[in-house]
């Protein structure tokens, strides 16, 4: 917060601040800690209150002053030359005058400041997240030449997949539009000897990633070429932050090793903070892969390459399309129908949060337009009832230009103490979405009100005020003088004022409308997703993983004995009803999966082979996870590894797709795994959701752990109490059996399900503030013209009811004519929303960008809301007292 | 001298800071410090009241920076130290007694 007062210090003159901007950053940051420390939140605020228009004010003060008899009180109105004086005096006593006007309408001042700073506030917020996310280019040199590579597989519609080795392999040499091209993976890692054991994420890289991406290490060195060697690889670079958080941020470390999966490796670099390719890992070392292992066909493989000087990423693209062409020739088996897709990587890291951003920003300046049409409408308000004073004012020789400059200045300083408020609330709000976005907003910790964060701001404000200030003026500044004085009073600016009112109104709603079918559409998409059948119970279940290294348990039986000892010890705590094991998780993404071919049809072609993500699961997983057996049994515990045809478990979507009409019990089918491997259905499950919820559940098999067993599981715990309170017990549990094993991951399903939610939540409140903000300052809109017009009105509604209109008929009239702007506005709304909400459509989940439901029931809300909004000033206009209207004349 | 009645009336910025270095040689936040807890909190200065004051000052001869740091508690490079100089004590001496004057007079009138 501190450096927000810091940045109100630079808008002093450069030489003012040369002499006293240290002493006052010093000042402001002794006050911000005592007040923090001392007083609490309000102090808080109260001290920025202070602050915030205090330094605005001497700022002003410092660029304009004259220097003369400064220490001295002004004796006001003496000066010399008649009141005209330089632009600079003309221009402070414009200031003061509208400063003294606005204190005087406390209310009027307080609606509008509160609702520009409001606007700006939320654009600023939103616009420093947009500039870190979008606009701010990734740490890397020349990042624009900078492409992520993957492999394509159109036939079944991923453009984005791993790569195997040994089609990186054939890039890497054959390639023309590349200067470097590096692989990598990421793996999780059993960290030991230091406190805890704990499970640690490794990038496993090219060496000269490094070298490709532009950076050099903080301390020490990167990697080297010859490390490739995996007889050399056992060597490590350590991520600024795991440095931080493992080591203190010691630069001893360099040279120490480490034991990673029981194998030690020496610690050879730093890298600085702020670089954490491809995400976020503790540490990176030398891909260990062996040249069989570069031979492999299996796709794991994520590449960055950077294009030659002056090559674009079309013809990058071009020249890898050539070449995937060949390498279908060459290895039709593995690439038949793969390609090679090219992602510029600025566009890759903003990728998944790009479009809600971008709708996020529209609907943030919308509410700003809104607002500023609302102060707009204000002023006009003001205007009217100010025709007097203005007209009196240009009676006694105020030029034109003169009366618009007093208005304006007006505007100004509305908009600059809004500016201030603003940016208090635009700090409120960037604090509150870095802590509660959601994790997957790419560079969420660089996001901050910076200097061109403030710029924007600047701007903004400025466009408000001109937008907000200009109309009331240009309209105010020619005022009839005589017609305006002959009245004795009447406070009218006529016909025009009103009509330009009225179309403000119709703005504002129209606007609103817009926003709240874009909120109705994200909430109608989240009810959506509330009601996907996950396919298992999530409550009062505890998930954490365990991995085994390979070099303590080397072969499967010991594996599979140390899993079922655990869950049998864990299913022996008191609080614990089921436990058991699956090697990857619902909800955790694809996880393993394989081709398989089913042995009573023809085999097709490669390509054309159908694919099943594969599950092994300890045998009580189906009871412990709460999902249903629809046919035939599961898995006992009695599997071994040895058999010849493996007992599976299908799902249910599997089930339909190969066996639409008959029992799929007894069916064999043929994989691919380890050589080929044969299994027998046994038992067909309810659909679980692997890939969130918004991916349609894929075909899965289950087979047992005790025949193909990874080396990591995930244990699921169903508790009788609050699942987090066990996890001491679980962890005992397994610790007695194994006290180096690191247990990581350790969430309640609750958890994992809210995760998959918080993007769309975020979305979807975020959106819908905005749209209420917005519905309430088109409410007040609509509400300030109606009040105004049944002023303006109340002789000729005075005179229909001493005429013998009855309060229904007066109603009538003056909710017709809200009713007739509304119904306008929302015809017009209606429209735009057609026109518009296709550019959300990838936010959206089941729900189609035109759904008429949410369209029609934004449109009577809002014709309700601003009905009742008409009703008010109507109920007013029944109760005039025919003898006072006829009166006011 | 009828010099340091010209300057005459202070503002109340001002004539607050020549107060509170009545005492001695005090940097900005102790300025500050001084002023909310001699007046019991109802006079705050904003920082940028404070400093365009002390400008005005030392321009106008009132202030002198000061050599020495007489709080190493909380003492940092960019700390500097301001105090009065014999025109900025008749000054502050001449706003007293005009105030007192006025004092008196509202006594006499019985307004006080």
């Amino acid at each position: 917060m501190t450096l927000l007062l810091r940045i109100l210090l630079r808008l002093y003159p450069r030489a003012f601040r040369r002499e006293f901007a240290g002493e006052m950053a010093t000042v402001l940051t002794d006050r911000w800690t005592r007040t923090r420390s001392g007083r609490g939140t309000w102090a808080l605020l109260a001290l920025l209150a202070r602050e915030v228009p205090d330094l605005l004010r001497h700022a002003f003060v410092e660029h304009t002053s004259q220097g003369a008899q400064p220490v001295r009180r002004r004796r006001r109105g003496n000066q010399s030359d008649g009141g005209r004086g330089s632009m600079l005096e003309q221009l402070g006593r414009d200031i003061r005058y509208a400063v003294r006007t606005l204190a005087r309408a406390p209310g009027f001042t307080a609606t509008v400041v509160g609702t520009l700073a409001l606007g700006i506030g939320a654009n600023t917020a939103i616009f420093s997240v947009v500039h870190a996310v979008l606009l701010t280019p990734p740490p890397y040199e020349s990042p624009d030449e900078l492409v992520m590579v993957w492999e394509q597989f159109l036939p079944r519609n991923r453009t984005q997949n791993v790569i195997s080795p040994r089609n990186f392999g054939a890039w890497q040499e054959q390639n023309e539009v590349f200067s470097g091209i590096a692989a990598m993976f990421e793996r999780g890692r059993n960290l030991t000897g230091e406190g805890d054991p704990q499970v640690v994420s490794v990038g496993f890289v090219s060496t000269n990633l490094f070298e490709i991406l532009g950076v050099r290490p903080l301390l020490g060195r990167v990697l080297m070429p010859e490390e490739m060697d995996p007889a050399n690889s056992r060597v490590v670079v350590l991520d600024f932050g795991f440095w931080q958080r493992q080591f203190g941020g010691d630069p001893g470390v360099l040279g120490r090793t480490i034991t990673l999966q029981d194998a030690s490796y020496q610690i050879v670099g730093v890298m600085p903070e702020g670089f954490d390719f491809p995400s976020e890992p503790d540490m990176w070392s030398p891909a260990p892969l062996s040249n069989s292992d570069w031979e492999s066909t299996g796709r794991f493989l994520i590449a960055v390459a950077r294009l030659r000087p002056g090559t674009t990423v079309l013809q990058a693209q071009a020249g890898m399309d050539a070449l995937a062409v060949q390498l279908r020739e060459r290895w039709p088996t593995a690439n038949d129908g793969w390609g090679i897709n090219l992602v510029p990587l600025q566009e890759q890291e903003a990728g998944g949060i790009r479009p809600a951003l971008l709708v996020l920003l529209g609907a943030v300046g919308v509410v700003l337009l809104i607002a500023c049409a609302n102060v707009a409408n204000l002023l006009l308000g003001r205007a009217a009832v100010r025709g007097k004073e203005i007209a009196i004012r240009s009676a006694l020789g105020a030029g034109r230009r003169r009366l618009m400059r007093q208005l304006l200045t007006e505007s100004a300083v509305l908009t600059t103490v809004a500016l201030g408020v603003g940016l208090v609330v635009a700090f409120g709000a960037v604090s509150a979405l870095v802590t509660f976005g959601p994790s997957d907003i790419p560079r969420l910790d660089a996001i901050a009100l910076n200097g061109r964060v403030l710029g924007f701001t600047l701007a903004v404000a400025g466009l408000t005020g001109l937008g907000f200030g200009l109309m009331p003026a240009l309209h105010l500044s020619k005022p009839d003088v005589q017609s305006t004085l002959k009245v004795g009073g009447k406070t009218s600016t006529g016909s025009g004022g009103h009509r330009l009112r009225g179309l403000l109104v119709v703005a504002e709603i129209s606007l609103a409308l817009v926003l709240l079918v874009g909120a109705g559409l994200l909430i109608r998409s989240f009810q959506r997703m509330l009601d996907v059948e996950l396919g298992f119970e999530p409550d009062r279940m505890l998930s954490l993983e365990v991995q085994l290294p390979g070099s303590r348990y080397p072969n499967p039986t010991q594996r599979v004995l140390f899993f079922n000892e655990v869950i049998d010890r864990i299913e022996g705590l008191p609080q614990v009803q089921a436990a058991s094991a699956v090697n990857f998780l619902p909800l955790d993404g694809m996880g393993a999966a394989t081709s398989f071919t089913v042995d009573e049809l023809p085999i097709p072609a490669p390509a054309d082979r159908p694919t099943a993500d594969v599950r092994a699961v300890h045998h009580d997983f189906f009871s412990t996870m709460g999902i249903a057996v629809l046919q035939g049994r599961v898995f006992d515990g009695s599997e071994r590894a040895d058999s010849e045809l493996f007992p599976i478990v299908i799902s249910k979507s599997m089930a339909d797709r190969f066996w639409p009409n008959v029992s799929p019990l007894g069916k064999t089918i043929t994989m691919p795994w380890n050589g080929l491997m044969h299994g027998e259905v046994i038992g067909v499950v309810a659909d679980v959701r692997h890939m969130g919820l918004e991916t349609a559940p894929r075909s899965k098999i289950y087979w047992s752990h005790q025949q193909f067993l990874y080396g990591f599981m995930s244990f699921v715990v169903r508790t009788d109490v609050e699942p987090m309170s066990v996890v001491p017990a679980v962890q005992g549990q397994l610790w007695a059996l194994d006290p180096q094993l690191p247990v990581s991951d350790v969430r309640t399903m609750d958890e994992r399900l809210g995760a998959t939610y918080a993007q769309r939540r975020f979305n979807m409140w975020l959106l819908g503030g905005f749209a209420a903000v917005a519905l309430i300052l088109a409410c007040v809109g609509i509400y300030g013209v109606m009040s105004y017009a049944v002023a303006q009105r109340t002789h000729e509604l005075g005179l229909r009811i001493a005429l013998g209109a009855t309060p229904g008929e007066v109603l009538r009239i003056v909710v017709g004519k809200g009713l007739a702007l509304t119904l306008g506005a929302v015809a017009v709304g209606l429209g735009v929303a057609f026109g518009v909400t296709r550019t959300m459509a990838s936010l959206l989940f089941q729900v189609d960008a035109l759904d008429p439901l949410t369209f029609a029931s934004v449109a009577v809300l809002l014709t309700g809301v601003a009905v009742v909004a008409c009703w008010m000033p109507a109920r007013k206009a029944t109760r005039v007292d025919p003898m006072v209207a006829l009166r006011t004349e | 001298m009828s010099e340091s009645t010209d300057f005459l009336p202070l503002t109340a910025p001002v004539f607050h800071i020549l107060l509170a270095l009545a005492d001695g040689e005090m940097h900005g936040y102790a300025i500050l410090q001084e002023i909310e807890r001699r007046s019991d909190g109802t006079v705050k200065l904003g920082t940028g009241t404070l400093y365009t004051a002390i400008k005005r000052m030392l321009a106008a001869g009132l202030l002198e920076r000061a050599e020495s740091r007489t709080d190493p508690a909380m003492d940092d490079e960019r700390r500097r130290y301001y105090r009065l100089t014999p025109l900025g004590g008749r000054v502050a001496r001449a706003e007293a007694a005009r105030m007192d004057a006025l004092v008196g007079l509202a006594r006499e009138k019985r307004v006080l």
